[in-house]
């Protein structure tokens, strides 16, 4: 709270103006199919090297908010999500724009992101700090175990096949070796190139799997849809405003949990608050014909999700989403590493990050209304213009870093690793994980040991490693128990409904 | 034909031997913890390889239930693939003029080398959108952010 009080008292303008750019960037990355959150933030990273850290870092997570909104703008005027959070919008908000109603539509769309946005915010100023105190009595068999508690996460990211999910992983493990070790000090894996001595920045694979494959993969799609009239953004009157209560709180409920919880996320989010808004509607019928409810839960949920998904990065340095990765970028290319040190070292960042996620939660009913027609002018651009300019900014943004020709084409080859690992159906996000943790998991194994004379009892010795293991072990358990409980129960239900049939 | 699983495990199986190679050969030095610096890459190949084999077996058993041939999964995929490669060589000849013709002059080409093999028309518009983008980059980069481009053929040295 201190940081917050600092920061307000210290207001830069160049920080809400971030934040008001940052959310302007992120309503357009977010309207254009194909661009997601985790991409749109990724085309600003390198941007950001050339910024103070809090502003970089504020700059990057209010883009995250405005991408959340973002996204059902052409969910709404074209039945097409702008990112995979927004695809439960597209049932009611299409509908109410065949109404004639897209201005109400996008009206109770941005009214609910705000709304979450400032839930979202107050949970993650409520939770961020006091858990990292926590993780401040971490010593290195704990921070070994915090990695291996991260590294759970992707029992639940590996999507269809568990293990592919691990091939990914173990990828991203493989590429935190190249370089320096970090015991020995001796070069592994550098071939001769001095360029790989320092190892491979998080930040060019990230670039490379998201925003290079993804432009790789639309190099031989075609899909031009048109959006003929511009909306005028309408708000809910106090009637509707009433009646979008419940939703929103049910939304904001699913957000927040789903949003710390590793690897959910905001789809799900979305999805489930649809789901439970209809069960407790009171007009379920209109639910899938335009009910204004129906966009309010979801809404609210993935822009919640945009907060509370910080809370794991702040507190202990794990992303959870692809797009709080792409933040974690942030953070390591200004040589910030979010977790408890965070908060003693440079709580000036936290608390300016704070405020300018408040201003971003503010500046997106302003900038949701002004940008439209920015964003409906983008959206109906040829798509070879827009991805060449993707290219451009990709190539331009990453060479303005180090000025390394060499690190470009680490983001090439990022590239089509990713673009093959999208062709043969592999997550990107435990590779990502896999990256960022490995070099935490693999120093602290090794320094507990040394510390311990090679005893492994030091991992059970310790307090906090011995419970950081435990929820991994129950996380993993828990993954693995759910689909395997899904599959009893429909088993048993389909039972009971023959026998009933019968 | 070989379905996306089994691809997938192939690929694991290879990079995770070639990984596991370059782990044996790694040089350890004398001061070195037990675990040494080819300790935990020799874990990481073996459970490399490891994953392969398994997705490749449950490949193998899902072919053999389904019904459907595995050819389907890359019906019209080789074109894709080719699109794609495209798309990377146009980037990285984008590499090797940076150094040579400057960042303005190499930005154009881009933006309009990728236009242009995207589907837009080659014409006086696309020349002119690709000048005026490498303009906006140049201000963006050079001027507002201060990050020193390569002039190239304009360097005054």
């Amino acid at each position: 709270m201190d940081a917050i009080l600092t920061s307000l008292a210290n207001l830069e303008f160049y920080l809400v103006l971030a934040a008001v750019l940052g959310v302007a960037w992120g309503i357009v990355g977010g309207a254009l199919p194909g661009i997601s959150p985790s991409i749109t933030m990724a085309l600003l990273l390198p941007f950001t090297y050339a910024l103070e850290p809090s502003i970089a870092i504020a700059l990057l997570a209010s883009t995250y908010v405005g991408a959340e909104y973002g996204g059902s703008i052409p969910a709404i005027l074209i039945r097409t999500p702008g990112t995979n959070a927004a695809a439960a919008s597209v049932i009611d908000g299409y509908e109410m724009n065949k109404q004639g109603k897209a201005g109400l539509a996008l009206g109770i769309s941005l009214y609910s992101g705000v709304i979450g946005s400032l839930v979202g915010l107050s949970a993650l100023v409520l939770f961020s700090e006091p858990l990292a105190r926590l993780a401040l009595a971490f010593t290195p068999p704990a921070y070994f175990a915090l990695g291996i508690l991260g590294l759970s996460v992707i029992v639940s990211l590996s999507g269809e096949s568990l293990v592919k999910g691990l091939i990914a992983a173990l990828l991203g493990l493989m590429i935190s070796t190249i370089g320096t070790d970090p015991v020995s000090g001796i070069s592994r894996f550098t071939f001769g190139v001095s360029d790989l001595l320092s190892g491979i920045q998080p930040i060019l694979i990230m670039v490379g799997l998201f925003a290079m494959s993804e432009l790789l993969k639309q190099a031989s799609a075609q899909n031009e849809i048109r959006v003929k009239a511009i909306p005028r953004i309408q708000f809910p009157d106090s009637k509707l405003k009433k009646r979008l209560i419940l939703p929103q709180f049910i939304g904001a409920l699913f957000g927040g949990f789903e949003g710390v919880m590793p690897g959910a996320g905001g789809t799900i989010a979305s999805f489930m608050s649809y789901n439970e808004a209809k069960r407790w509607s009171k007009a379920k019928h209109e639910f899938g014909k335009g009910s204004p409810e129906g966009i309010a839960a979801p809404e609210t949920a993935n822009n919640t999700v945009a907060e509370t998904s910080l809370i794991p990065l702040l507190s202990f340095g794990i992303p959870g989403s692809n797009s709080t990765a792409i933040l974690l970028g942030g953070f390591l290319i200004h040589g910030l590493i979010p977790g408890p040190m965070l908060f003693a070292r440079s709580g000036d960042i936290v608390g300016d990050l704070y405020v300018g996620l408040f201003f971003a939660a503010i500046a997106l009913l302003f900038i949701g209304i002004a940008i439209m027609p920015v964003c409906i002018w983008l959206v109906n651009q040829p798509r070879p213009y827009l991805n060449a300019f993707i290219m451009a900014l990709i190539m331009s943004g990453i060479y303005s870093i180090n000025n390394s020709l060499f690190e470009l084409s680490v983001v090439l080859v990022a590239g089509i690793i990713g673009y093959f690992m999208s062709l043969l159906k592999f997550p990107f996000l435990p590779t990502v994980l896999g990256l960022v943790l490995g070099f935490m998991i693999e120093s602290n194994f090794r320094r507990s040991l040394l510390l311990s004379g090679d005893e492994l009892s030091i991992f059970f010795n310790d307090r906090i490693s011995l419970a950081l293991l435990s929820v991994a072990a129950l996380f993993i358990i828990g993954s693995l128990a759910r689909p395997l409980i899904g599959f009893l129960f429909a088993g048993l239900k389909n039972k009971f409904t023959d026998n009933a049939g019968r | 034909m070989l379905s996306r699983d089994f691809v997938g495990g192939l690929v694991a199986i290879a990079l995770g031997s070639l990984y596991l190679v370059f782990s044996f050969r790694q040089r350890v030095s004398a001061l070195a913890d037990t675990i040494g610096p080819a300790g935990i890459p020799k874990v990481l190949g073996i459970l490399m390889v490891s994953l392969g084999i398994i997705l490749c077996a449950q490949a193998i058993y899902q072919t053999s239930k389904s019904v459907v041939p595995a050819s389907s999964e890359w019906k019209g995929e080789a074109r894709k693939i080719f699109r794609a490669f495209g798309l990377l060589i146009i980037g990285v000849i984008y590499l090797f003029m940076l150094a040579f013709l400057g960042y303005v002059l190499s930005i154009a080409l881009l933006l309009a080398a990728v236009a242009f093999y995207l589907g837009a028309a080659f014409n006086w518009r696309m020349m002119l959108i690709a000048a005026a983008g490498a303009v906006v980059l140049w201000t963006i980069f050079v001027i507002l952010l201060g990050v020193p481009m390569p002039a190239g053929l304009f360097s005054q040295g």
